[in-house]
């Protein structure tokens, strides 16, 4: 079962980011018992068995006091739903949850999934200040893994992954950044240069295929069959060009457009405090230049948890269990979404 | 089956869907030459269901190559064995390599117990907070950076 609490609290690796255009890291390590089909191709009690053997070990290391163990096939949907929305599972997950299982803190920063496309997904999640203390983090996990599993390891390719794209040390780079002074001031196109200059893709939040809203894009590196250090730097390289980017671009909103910059946070502010209804998207854009008034100083006195809670709390899944509704209409979860954010603008909450 | 008019060799079982001058040319041509003529995003390669039968398949979990290049995904270890060459070409075309450049996997069976007692050491120093007794903390604070500082060293040899 997932506990009820989930669903009241802030993922730490979104609450612990103040600010900056780097909100999270997420790395992910995929990795494939030896000699075992890749999930898609086991039965379910196949897959039971795994989770079974994988989740007993994992539970003995040092990796956490008391993880909370999810199995995602006893879920009904609404609470699939919300892992979801809080990124614990995937899509693919969501969609066919059989033997699937996960294990993560009450942090929600260090996550296994079991049974995802591979047989085991390490994911670590972390704000984007300390990308060192980070990438040490995921290579002794890494280490941790291997004293304990036997895992396929293929002369030619690397750690073997159910898709090619992981190839090598089966490890996926990601990072959730916020950079509205580079939507404002039209500079995607030098985005866009250092993105495939690193070979990096990039989506709107929700991930693969979605659309960019609200300045939010989640980027990925694809360079397989790297060594995973050279992959750590190039990827924190092109992250610190990007944070170059969005700060002379802030600069350059503050000094030539202040006036403008102004007219559209404080607008933004009204409505939000004003506003009866309020779509998902809608909400996504007006609060994220909400945050660069606050990063920039215009607007002062808002609780600086505002913007974490309100991404969180806002989405269809969590107001409908958040207000305990069995069917939500678009116009009531709209009228919902916008009560919460005002109630989290006026800041008396913190959780 | 007919003949494939480019190679005049194999049969042709697989339709190439060209976009030209903005209209849609079909041709039916052998699988081989239809990959060769196939020019990007202009055109489509439909593979007929005899050849998708045909194709080669891993023994272990019956993945076939159709299937494999439809969904870029593999089905178990063996599927990179069968499908070596396949992926290696496409590696190859889309990354600029072809092998993995990092390091083999290792293991010490001396790291296990050194986990095992930072666990331990991480719980007592836990309720010794709780309890207020700095002291014993403090001491079992430095035993930990010992363990850890070992734990550092394994990592870099």
């Amino acid at each position: 079962m997932v506990p009820e609490k989930l669903i009241n609290t802030i993922p730490q690796w979104l609450k612990e980011w103040k600010e900056g255009p780097v909100v999270t890291l997420i790395l992910q390590l995929s990795r494939n018992l030896k000699d075992k089909k890749f999930p898609a191709k086991l039965s379910i009690g196949e897959r039971e068995e795994i989770v079974t053997m994988v989740c007993e070990e994992l539970e003995k290391t040092p990796f956490w006091q008391t993880p909370l163990k999810i199995k995602c096939g006893e879920l009904t949907s609404d609470w699939l739903k919300i892992l979801f929305e809080r990124k614990l599972i995937t899509r693919y997950i969501l969609n066919s949850p059989q033997g699937v299982c996960i294990l993560f803190d009450k942090e929600e920063k260090l996550l296994a999934r079991i049974n995802d496309r591979d047989h085991i997904r390490l994911v670590i999640r972390e704000t984007g200040n300390n990308m060192e203390q980070t990438f040490t983090n995921l290579t002794a996990s890494a280490y941790i893994l291997e004293q304990i599993f036997e895992f396929s390891f293929h002369e030619q390719f690397g750690y073997l992954t159910s898709s090619p794209v992981y190839l090598g040390e089966g490890l996926s780079l990601n990072a959730l950044l916020h950079i509205p002074a580079i939507f404002f001031t039209r500079q995607t196109e030098k985005l866009f240069k250092i993105l495939s200059d690193y070979n990096i893709l990039v989506w709107g939040m929700e991930g693969e295929g979605s659309d960019i809203t609200g300045s939010m894009v989640l980027i990925k590196e694809r360079d397989l069959l790297m060594r995973k250090e050279d992959s750590f730097a190039r990827f924190q390289k092109a992250l610190g060009e990007i944070n170059e980017l969005e700060s002379t671009s802030r600069s350059i909103l503050m000094v030539q457009h202040q006036k403008e910059l102004e007219d559209r946070v404080l607008k933004s502010l009204a409505i939000l405090k004003s506003a009866v209804i309020l779509g998902l998207k809608e909400a996504l854009e007006l609060l994220s230049t909400v945050k660069l008034g606050i990063e920039t100083g215009i607007i002062d006195g808002v609780s600086p948890n505002f913007f974490t809670r309100s991404l969180i709390f806002m989405q269809p899944e969590h107001l409908r269990k958040k207000f305990g509704l069995s069917q939500l209409d678009p116009l009531r979860e709209s009228e919902l979404r916008a009560e919460l954010i005002k109630e989290a603008l006026e800041g008396e909450h913190e959780g | 089956m007919p003949i494939c008019p480019v190679c005049k060799l194999r049969e042709a079982d697989t339709t190439l869907v060209e976009f030209v001058e903005g209209r849609i040319k079909k041709r039916l041509l052998c699988s081989i030459c239809a990959e060769k003529e196939a020019d990007g995003v202009r055109s489509i390669i439909i593979t007929s269901t005899e050849v998708r039968r045909k194709g080669k398949k891993c023994p272990v979990c019956g993945t076939s190559l159709y299937e494999f290049r439809r969904s870029f995904l593999m089905g178990c270890p063996t599927c990179y064995d069968i499908f070596r060459d396949e992926l290696t070409e496409i590696l190859k075309k889309v990354v600029g390599r072809e092998s993995f450049l990092g390091e083999r996997p290792q293991k010490d069976s001396e790291i296990i117990p050194l986990l095992q007692e930072r666990e331990n050491l991480m719980k007592r120093l836990n309720e010794a907070i709780k309890k207020e007794e700095f002291e014993e903390a403090a001491k079992l604070r430095d035993e930990i950076k010992k363990i850890e500082e070992q734990l550092q060293w394994f990592q870099k040899n």
